[in-house]
């Protein structure tokens, strides 16, 4: 059962071949049975999930079903879930009860979705390898010595070992594409604004946004449909009707044109590693894509411009924290005054990851370094967003790897944080830009999975979904799961 | 890293504000929040009399 994809399970729903307590019941039982190796659910909400479940099971007999009525799903622990802990993997949040639902959350409530709980994630969204959470590091199910990849990587690893038939994740600079790929799945970014950041914690406003980790581009397909929308709740949500993602994904091909950036398989990218993107690649010209070689002359800056706008970003948002009318509150000490006492409730609040961005953030907008730092990093986004609108006129896609090699050894790469944040070199660029982008499985390295990333123009959500579901179609690498849990 | 970025030539080049470029969003200038702190400040670690409780800062 818990090998069907969404699409598989929305059938059997309907055709009531299966209730939705059934399926529920059955997920929550491969959680109690997995995560205590792999780490992956910050909170199980079973009693909740059961509820949801039969509510769902009335409307599914009612004939008043969604396609996602009744189809449990993991949320990342970044969206506040009404009633339910919402901890952003921080210790500062560990006893933080949300007050409503985010938009994202409501939407697929809404849908008659079953929520099985709260996936771990590196603390405040703030890594690439989910070991910075205040819960532990999450373990990837192909090898649970290695890490599943983050920011989003409880939902990834709850996927990839069928915990969950899907989760929502959030990416800021790649923390859904980089776990999809690391972890076996497929990952999807939407475009900057295209679902709301309504209730989801906020770690850099102008790069968040919410998405998908599922089995298939189909599944992200389908939800999407459901998460995606206007939501005025949400400054920069973007008011534009949201097509039909669940069936234009399955529409004819169409000749595409392939942007492939040669600077992408330059040294920095493991040979094996880059020889499964070049076969991917090669795949989808005998689907019919032609594919072209393109130059994004300012990419290399991404991952500076990144690292100084995200900080700096963090530094103002995280400043909420103060442990006054939420979070973490530390004992009080005797004639202290309200400084120390901040100082005191963030200083035990945050972990070390998140305190050095905040101290990033805080000096690159300080006065005398804003221009040299903060000014220039936004212009260098402005060249790199500016290369992606060049390189769209001439191609459809632009395509090449997710992550410079397969998942790496827990704590191999903690001790050095600027090789933690090349992880992301092949990610930040859409962020930046604002533009859509996927994770899809696309081989194996030394036994580990590897992903391919297709970027897509603004709102080309429905392209790049087709163009994933064509390569799926074509290839089982994302239907492979890992022996320990088929 | 970053000197990277520093030895970049932006000279005329406009600081990216949002990803899109699109403009922000205006709505009208009306009270839409309704009166939850009853709710809000069940996650508050001190409240006395609806009010949020810090150390004295006015001697």
């Amino acid at each position: 059962m818990h090998t069907r994809t969404l699409a598989q399970l929305a059938g059997d729903l309907r055709a009531r071949r299966i209730s939705s307590t059934e399926l529920t019941r059955h997920y929550l039982d491969r959680i109690e049975r997995f995560d205590d190796n792999l780490n992956a659910f910050v909170t199980v909400t079973a009693e909740q999930a059961l509820a949801q479940a039969a509510a769902a099971d009335k409307r599914l007999a009612k004939g008043e079903a969604t396609l996602l009525t009744g189809i449990p799903l993991a949320h990342k622990d970044i969206f506040c879930t009404a009633g339910v802990k919402t901890s952003c993997a921080s210790r500062m949040l560990d006893n933080f009860i949300a007050p409503y639902d985010a938009g994202v959350v409501e939407r697929l409530a809404n849908a008659g979705a079953v929520m099985l709980g709260k996936t771990n994630m590196d603390e405040f969204a703030m890594g690439s390898s989910n070991e910075t959470s205040f819960y532990g590091p999450v373990r990837n199910p192909w090898d649970r010595t290695l890490v599943p990849g983050g920011s989003s990587g409880g939902s990834a690893a709850a996927v990839a070992s069928r915990m969950a038939p899907a989760a929502t994740g959030t990416d800021t600079g790649g923390s859904i594409r980089q776990p999809a790929a690391l972890s076996g799945i497929t990952g999807l970014k939407p475009t900057y604004g295209r679902v709301s950041r309504y209730g989801m914690i906020a770690f850099a406003s102008s790069l968040d946004q919410a998405g998908v980790l599922t089995q298939s581009a189909e599944d992200a397909a389908l939800l999407l449909e459901t998460m995606a929308g206007f939501d005025e709740r949400d400054s920069t949500s973007i008011d534009e009707p949201v097509p039909r993602y669940s069936q234009v994904v399955g529409e004819p091909w169409e000749n595409v044109t392939i942007g492939v950036p040669e600077s992408f398989f330059d040294e920095g990218l493991d040979a094996d590693n880059a020889a499964a993107v070049r076969a991917a690649l090669a795949e989808l010209t005998k689907l019919g894509a032609k594919l072209k070689s393109i130059e994004l002359k300012y990419i290399n800056l991404s991952v500076p411009a990144y690292y100084v706008v995200a900080p700096a970003e963090a530094s103002s948002n995280l400043s909420r924290f103060d442990g006054v009318r939420f979070g973490h509150r530390a004992e009080r000490a005797a004639g202290e005054d309200l400084i120390k006492f901040y100082m005191r409730n963030r200083g035990e609040g945050f972990g070390a990851e998140v305190k050095r961005r905040i101290l990033t953030g805080t000096y690159v907008l300080s006065a005398g370094y804003f221009d040299a730092y903060y000014l220039q990093a936004q212009k260098a986004r402005k060249l790199i967003s500016d290369d992606f609108a060049n390189a769209f006129r001439s191609v459809d896609f632009v395509a090449g790897p997710t992550t410079p090699s397969p998942a790496f050894g827990l704590g191999q790469k903690t001790s050095n944080p600027i090789e933690m944040y090349l992880n992301d070199i092949y990610t930040i660029g859409a962020n930046l830009a604002g533009l859509p982008a996927m994770s899809i499985p696309c081989g194996f390295v030394r036994n580990l999975p590897v992903g391919l990333q297709l970027v897509a123009p603004p709102l080309h959500e429905a392209q790049l979904l087709k163009l994933a579901h064509h390569f799926q179609r074509a290839t089982d690498w994302h239907a492979r799961v890992p022996a320990s849990y088929a | 890293m970053v000197d990277q970025l520093k030895a970049c030539d932006t000279a005329g080049v406009a600081p990216m504000a949002h990803p899109l470029e699109r403009p922000q969003r205006l709505r009208p200038d009306a009270v839409t929040e309704v009166d939850q702190h009853e709710i809000y400040q069940r996650n508050a670690p001190l409240v006395e009399r609806d009010l949020y409780l810090v150390p004295k800062v006015i001697e």
